[in-house]
């Protein structure tokens, strides 16, 4: 059978911030997100995602470009930022959670390669975290990257919108130090 | 034997966190517990001192797969509670928003987190590389469920338009009908779901359950009814707390839910389903005996072929209730506070879920009473593990844990609902 009818809108650039703001620093995803929606980027569609993930993947055209803000824990220091292009190969399994009953930025876009709807860029963006527990507020570290990757990603659409940056490069994994 | 112990630290592919634990002894299995260590979230105690309209809200955040339920059963609580009467087209509307409710639900269950048992992958994303269109087929079901939830709920998580007596704001008659393609693509996906799962290879294994759901006198059962059960149980959802009871085990922040005299129960799908077939249409009846189903099923594993009958009926009732959509003339029946005791009762995508409410003469919750489906299968989930295992006991680690696994899946169960979910242990001794 086709495709269901309506399926899909055409939009340039999304951004999405995966988490849950009630557990610490996994809030990293949405707070970043929050904070580029304050910059009313025009052109740009910017959503939290705090459901599973699913949605997502019904989210983007193939000609979408799409930025996935997530949690990290790969061992680095708390606030490290990690930028990671999706088309440029598999999402490394040690840089991101898993979680039991949600979809988070590696799985989204593992799911959407294995399906082939892979958009035409697709960056992951992981914000290192190290408090995981319940309750609201992230350690000042990760509040401090939040800030630091959401001018990074301003700065990336900025040269999408100029044409500068090619649609799809090679995979890169950039630690830094905290950004507190 | 050697005592040997298997560990499922956190279990994949249900709502939420826990663990499970069989112990082994001389060939035979001596406990059998599902450990519910995250804490408990105090709803009902949290509701004490607010507002008869914030339960709705309040409640719908217990879960984000399945908010309606808690909204119904939460908003029909009160409307007993107060004596409002409903107008039949928001009624219509309710059971409209629940069948989205149900087809999200199930597609997610059936197609992500449940077939990939048996089909042997590891997740939903492994399974994807092998199987595309199956998973997108998948993924377009929920979003079609998730569609009529923002449509008649405001928004697909945790809807907003829901309130006591009805409505905020009602579609109009041209909205609803905007989803007449999707919903058609839906029940043709459906019968895809159907033939897809009856062709999965699903394990023999029953026991002699006490199958617990609503009965409607027409329908089948979403919103309303009397519970039931295959051995005798037929109460109005009033009598609730007079024939069930709810306890607390060591091993569980969870409580575990027992028919009392008799103890475990089994709610959700298959009850419905077993309890409420002659309230299919016969179309639908036919499409469950093609796939295997008789009009009895006491296969756990047969789950996953009950839920894709069910999102079928959900996709033509949508469309049926759309067909017959006259918009009421209020959104919302004027409710007036009274001190009194309320309850409702719905049949969530996992099970029956009743709410009883306490309530002052300004509408103020002294009590509330929160009974989720999931912590009331979960003395059926340990009885099945235990039997499962009991089968050969000498089957390698891997083999019982992923059995057991499969087995705690059968039941769909929403932790995050029961309080959260799930590790494993085996010790054999």
């Amino acid at each position: 059978m086709g495709p269901a009818p309506g399926a899909g809108r055409p939009s340039p650039i999304r951004v999405f911030g995966i988490g849950n703001p009630w557990r610490r620093d996994d809030a990293a995803g949405p707070v970043t997100a929050r904070i580029l929606r304050d910059m009313h980027l025009p052109g740009v569609e910017v959503r939290e995602v705090s459901d599973g993930g699913t949605t997502i993947l019904n989210a983007w055209g193939p000609s979408d470009r799409v930025f996935l803000i997530d949690a990290a824990v790969s061992g680095a220091p708390a606030g490290s930022i990690h930028r990671i292009d999706a088309r440029a190969g598999a999402i490394p399994s040690d840089v991101f959670p898993c979680s039991t009953h949600a979809l988070g930025a590696a799985e989204v876009a593992e799911f959407a390669r294995a399906l082939g709807r892979l958009p035409e860029v697709l960056v992951v963006y992981g914000v290192e975290g190290c408090d995981f527990e319940h309750g609201e507020g992230m350690t000042g570290e990760v509040a401090g990257a939040c800030r630091k990757a959401a001018e990074e990603i301003r700065r990336e659409i900025e040269l999408l919108g100029e044409g500068t940056l090619p649609a799809s490069g090679n995979s890169s994994l950039i630690e830094r130090g905290p950004h507190a | 034997m050697k005592s040997r112990t298997v560990k499922v630290d956190y279990m994949a592919r249900v709502e939420g966190e826990g663990a499970f634990a069989v112990k082994i002894a001389k060939g035979k299995v001596v406990d059998a517990k599902l450990k519910i260590f995250e804490p408990p979230r105090f709803f009902e105690a949290l509701l004490r001192g607010r507002l008869y309209a914030e339960a709705p809200d309040i409640t719908a955040r217990i879960c984000g797969i399945c908010p309606v339920a808690y909204q119904m059963s939460s908003v029909q609580a009160m409307e007993s509670a107060f004596g409002v009467k409903i107008d039949p087209q928001v009624r219509a509307l309710r059971r409209l928003l629940y069948c989205g409710e149900w087809i999200e639900s199930h597609a997610l269950h059936i197609y992500l987190l449940h077939a990939p048992d048996f089909l042997g992958y590891d997740d939903a994303i492994r399974m994807a590389k092998d199987h595309p269109e199956t998973v997108t087929r998948a993924l377009q079901l929920k979003k079609i469920g998730n569609d009529v939830m923002i449509l008649v709920g405001g928004r697909e998580i945790h809807p907003i338009n829901v309130k006591v007596g009805g409505f905020y704001k009602i579609p109009t008659k041209q909205e609803l009908f905007g989803l007449v393609d999707r919903l058609k693509w839906a029940r043709d996906a459906s019968l895809e779901t159907i033939r897809f799962t009856a062709s999965l290879p699903l394990p023999e294994f029953e026991q002699d359950y006490e199958f617990v759901s609503l009965r409607h006198p027409e329908e089948y059962p979403i919103l309303d009814g009397r519970l039931v059960s295959n051995k005798g149980l037929d109460i109005p959802v009033a009598d609730y707390e007079h024939h069930f009871a709810e306890e607390h085990v060591a091993h569980s922040n969870a409580l575990h839910s027992t028919i009392k005299g008799r103890g475990m129960y089994f709610v959700g799908p298959i009850a419905r389903y077993n309890l409420n077939f002659a309230r299919l249409p016969a179309t639908i009846q036919a499409e469950a005996r093609s796939a295997g189903l008789s009009k009895e099923c006491r296969n756990p594993f047969k789950g996953i072929v009950v839920r894709a009958v069910e999102t079928l009926y959900a996709c033509e009732e949508a469309l049926r209730l759309i067909s017959a959509y006259e918009p009421p003339g209020q959104a919302a029946a004027a409710v007036e506070p009274r001190a009194s005791i309320g309850s409702g009762c719905s049949e969530a995508p996992r099970g029956i879920l009743y709410h009883r409410y306490k309530l002052d003469a300004k509408g103020i919750i002294l009590d509330a009473k929160i009974v989720p489906p999931t912590s009331q299968n979960l003395k059926t989930i340990e009885s099945d593990l235990r039997r499962f295992v009991e089968q050969d006991t000498s089957l390698p680690d891997d083999k019982i844990r992923s059995g057991c696994e499969t087995i705690i899946r059968n039941y769909d169960p929403c932790i995050s609902c029961a309080t959260h979910f799930l590790k494993m242990d085996i010790r054999r001794e």
